[in-house]
C-alpha cells in the first residue's frame, strides 16, 4: 500500500553522476539553485532546460522517478503559473476571460516560473536520486564541520540525519505491516464518518508511535553497547576523496552559470 | 459456523511487487493451489519464497497481479474493487507475525471490541464474550480493564490473538503466530489454535519455516519455493522428499532425519513413523532384533 512513496529515495545504478563526490554534487546543487534564476527570456530558459535534460540523461535514473517527484509540486507549479498569467500586465491582450485580460507577457513569465520551479525539483532529486543516504550526510558533515568551532554539533547533526534517511524505509514497512494488520481486523481508512475515521487512524498512529519508541530505545541501547561516544576522535571507514571529475563537474556548472548570465536579457 | 467450512483456491495467481520499478519483485508465479476446507494446512518455505505474500491474498489484503483467488463463495482477481473484498476479511481472521505490535487501545477490552465493531458486530454481545475469550487465549480475567501496554511481551500477543478470534472467523490465517516465543510458549500457543480448528470446524492455515511444527500440527504441507508450491500433500509423504527439501533450503523434522540414518546403518525401520514416541518404539522394536 505504501510501496510507492520516494521520499529521498536512492536508485543504485552506475552512472557519472553517481559516481561523483557527494561534497561536489552539494555544492553544484547549491549553484544551481543560484544558477537557475539567471534565465529570464526564451534563449536563457532553454539553455537552462537543455541542461537539466542533460543531466538528467547522465544520471541513468528512469524517467518516472522524476515524475513521481514532481507530483506534489505540480500544484505549487500550476498555481504560480496561473498567478503570473493573471496578474502580469505586460505584452498584448490576448483576450479577456470574465473581465480578466490575459496578456501575452503574463503567460510568458508565468511559463518562465513554471520551469525555474520544475528545474529546482528536478535538481534537488538528483542529489538524493544518485547520492546514498550515507555519503549525503558524510557530505553534508563535510560542509557543516567548519562552524564547529562556533558550536554547532555537526557530527550529531549529521548522524540524525543519517538515522532518519535510514529509518524511512523501516518505517514505512512497519507502517505497511500495521496497516495491513488492522486492515484484517475489519479497519478501512478510507470510509466512514470522520469520527469513524479518526478512530480507526488512532489504531494506526498509536501501534506506530510505540514501535518508533520502542525502536529508538533500542537504537540507543545498541550504539552505547558498541561503545559510541559521540564525534570526538572517531574516524571513518569510508573516507570521502575529491577527484579530478568534481572539479570538472564544478566548472561545467559554473560555466553554465557564466554562460547563463551573459546571454540573459 | 463448522457445517460448511470454506474453501480456498488459487487460479494461475501471480503477484509482483512494485511493478515498473527497478525494485520490481516477482513474488508468486502462476500459483495453482486448494486450500481444502475444514482442513489444518501448513505452509513451510524458507524467507522469501512467497509464502507470506500468498496468504495476504486469502483476505484481499493484496490482489493478484495476474489470475484468480477463490474464498468460499468470493472469487476476485486484479480488477476487483476492495469494497468487494472487505466483507471477507470478516470471514478471514488472520494472526500476523508478532501480532502485539497491533495493539493500541488504552483497555484490553477496547482492543479485542475493535475486529467486532469494525466489522458491525453487536458490541455488547461480543463484549459479554470477553471472559470466555480471555480464558481461551489464557489470560487472567483481571488484565480486561488494564492497559495492554503494561502486559508481558506473551501477554500481549494473546490480547492480539483474542482481538483477531473475538469475529469468529471461518478460515484462520497464521503467519508464524510463535515467533520468538520460548518453546513451551511456542507450543501452547499452537495446541490453542488447533484445539480452535478442531472444536468450531475451521479451515486453518499455518505459514511456518519451522517443519517440526508443520509435521506436527498439519493435515496438509504445502512446500513453497521461488514463487510456487512446489511440494503438497499429507506430512507423512512430503517429508519422504528430504533430498527435495534439502535443496530448498529446509530442514527435515527430527525423526524423518534420525530414521534415515539409522536405516543407513542397517536398521529398516518403516516410514510411516514419524513422531518422537512412534521412533522411540520403532527404534526398540528393531534393536531387540
Amino acid at each position: 500500500m505504501l510501496q510507492n512513496i520516494v521520499i529521498g529515495q536512492y536508485i543504485p545504478v552506475k552512472s557519472p553522476l553517481h559516481r561523483l563526490d557527494s561534497r561536489s554534487k552539494i555544492l553544484a546543487l547549491l549553484l544551481m539553485a543560484v544558477i537557475v534564476f539567471f534565465a529570464n527570456d526564451a534563449v536563457t530558459n532553454s539553455m537552462l532546460v537543455g541542461a537539466i535534460v542533460i543531466f538528467v540523461l547522465l544520471s541513468r535514473v528512469p524517467l518516472k522517478f522524476f515524475l513521481k517527484g514532481m507530483l506534489p509540486i505540480f500544484i505549487l507549479i500550476f498555481f504560480t503559473f496561473f498567478l503570473h498569467a493573471f496578474f502580469t500586465n505586460e505584452g498584448e491582450v490576448l483576450f479577456t476571460f470574465l473581465g480578466w485580460s490575459i496578456y501575452s507577457g503574463g503567460l510568458v513569465q508565468g511559463f518562465y516560473i513554471a520551469v525555474r520551479i520544475g528545474s529546482l525539483v528536478i535538481i534537488a532529486s538528483l542529489l538524493t536520486l544518485t547520492t546514498s543516504p550515507i555519503d549525503l550526510t558524510d557530505g553534508f558533515e563535510a560542509y557543516l564541520r567548519p562552524f564547529k568551532k562556533i558550536g554547532v554539533p555537526s557530527h550529531e547533526i549529521a548522524l540524525m540525519m543519517a538515522i532518519s534517511i535510514r529509518l524511512i524505509p523501516t518505517l514505512l514497512l512497519e507502517a505497511d505491516r500495521i496497516l495491513k494488520a488492522q486492515s484484517a481486523r475489519g479497519a478501512d481508512f478510507t470510509e466512514g464518518s470522520l469520527k469513524t475515521r479518526l478512530n480507526t487512524m488512532t489504531a494506526f498512529i498509536i501501534p506506530l508511535f510505540v514501535r518508533s519508541f520502542k525502536r529508538a530505545e533500542d537504537m540507543a541501547t545498541a550504539m552505547d553497547a558498541r561503545g559510541y561516544r559521540g564525534g570526538e576522535g572517531r574516524t571513518k571507514l569510508r573516507v570521502l576523496k575529491w577527484k579530478l571529475r568534481d572539479t570538472i563537474a564544478i566548472i561545467i556548472v559554473i560555466a553554465l552559470g557564466v554562460l547563463l548570465w551573459m546571454a540573459r536579457s | 459456523m463448522g457445517e460448511d467450512a470454506v474453501q480456498i483456491t488459487f487460479n494461475n495467481v501471480s503477484y509482483t511487487y512494485m511493478p515498473g520499478s527497478p525494485f520490481e519483485k516477482k513474488a508468486l508465479e502462476d500459483v495453482n493451489l486448494t486450500i481444502r476446507s475444514g482442513n489444518f494446512t501448513t505452509i513451510v518455505g524458507s524467507t522469501g519464497s512467497g509464502k507470506s505474500t500468498l496468504m495476504q491474498h486469502v483476505n484481499g489484503l493484496l490482489l493478484p497481479t495476474e489470475g484468480q483467488v477463490t474464498v468460499g463463495n468470493t472469487s476476485f482477481h486484479r480488477k476487483t474493487k476492495r469494497k468487494f473484498v472487505k466483507p471477507l476479511r470478516r470471514k478471514v481472521g488472520m494472526v500476523f507475525q508478532y501480532p502485539e505490535h497491533q495493539l493500541f487501545g488504552s483497555t484490553v477490552e477496547e482492543d479485542i471490541l475493535f475486529g467486532p465493531i469494525q466489522h458491525g458486530m453487536d458490541a455488547g454481545e461480543v463484549s459479554k464474550r470477553i471472559p470466555e475469550l480471555l480464558d481461551l487465549v489464557g489470560l487472567p480475567q483481571d488484565v480486561r480493564d488494564g492497559s495492554p501496554f503494561q502486559l508481558s511481551g506473551g501477554q500481549m500477543r494473546r490480547v492480539a490473538i483474542a482481538g483477531v478470534l473475538a469475529t469468529r472467523p471461518e478460515v484462520l490465517i497464521l503467519d508464524e503466530p510463535a515467533a520468538g516465543l520460548d518453546p513451551a510458549g511456542h507450543r501452547a500457543l499452537l495446541d490453542l489454535f488447533q484445539a480452535w480448528h478442531k472444536e468450531n470446524g475451521l479451515t486453518t492455515v499455518l505459514v511456518t519455516h519451522d517443519m517440526e511444527d508443520a509435521f506436527r500440527y498439519a493435515d496438509e504441507v504445502v512446500v513453497m519455493g521461488d514463487g510456487r508450491p512446489v511440494l503438497q500433500g499429507e506430512p507423512e509423504q512430503v517429508f519422504q522428499d528430504s533430498d527435495r527439501l534439502q535443496s530448498l533450503g529446509l530442514a527435515v523434522p527430527a525423526a524423518v532425519r534420525i530414521r534415515e540414518k539409522l536405516n543407513r546403518c542397517g536398521l529398516s525401520i518403516d516410514e510411516s513413523f514419524l513422531s518422537a514416541k512412534q521412533m522411540a518404539t520403532a527404534i526398540r522394536n528393531e534393536g531387540g532384533k
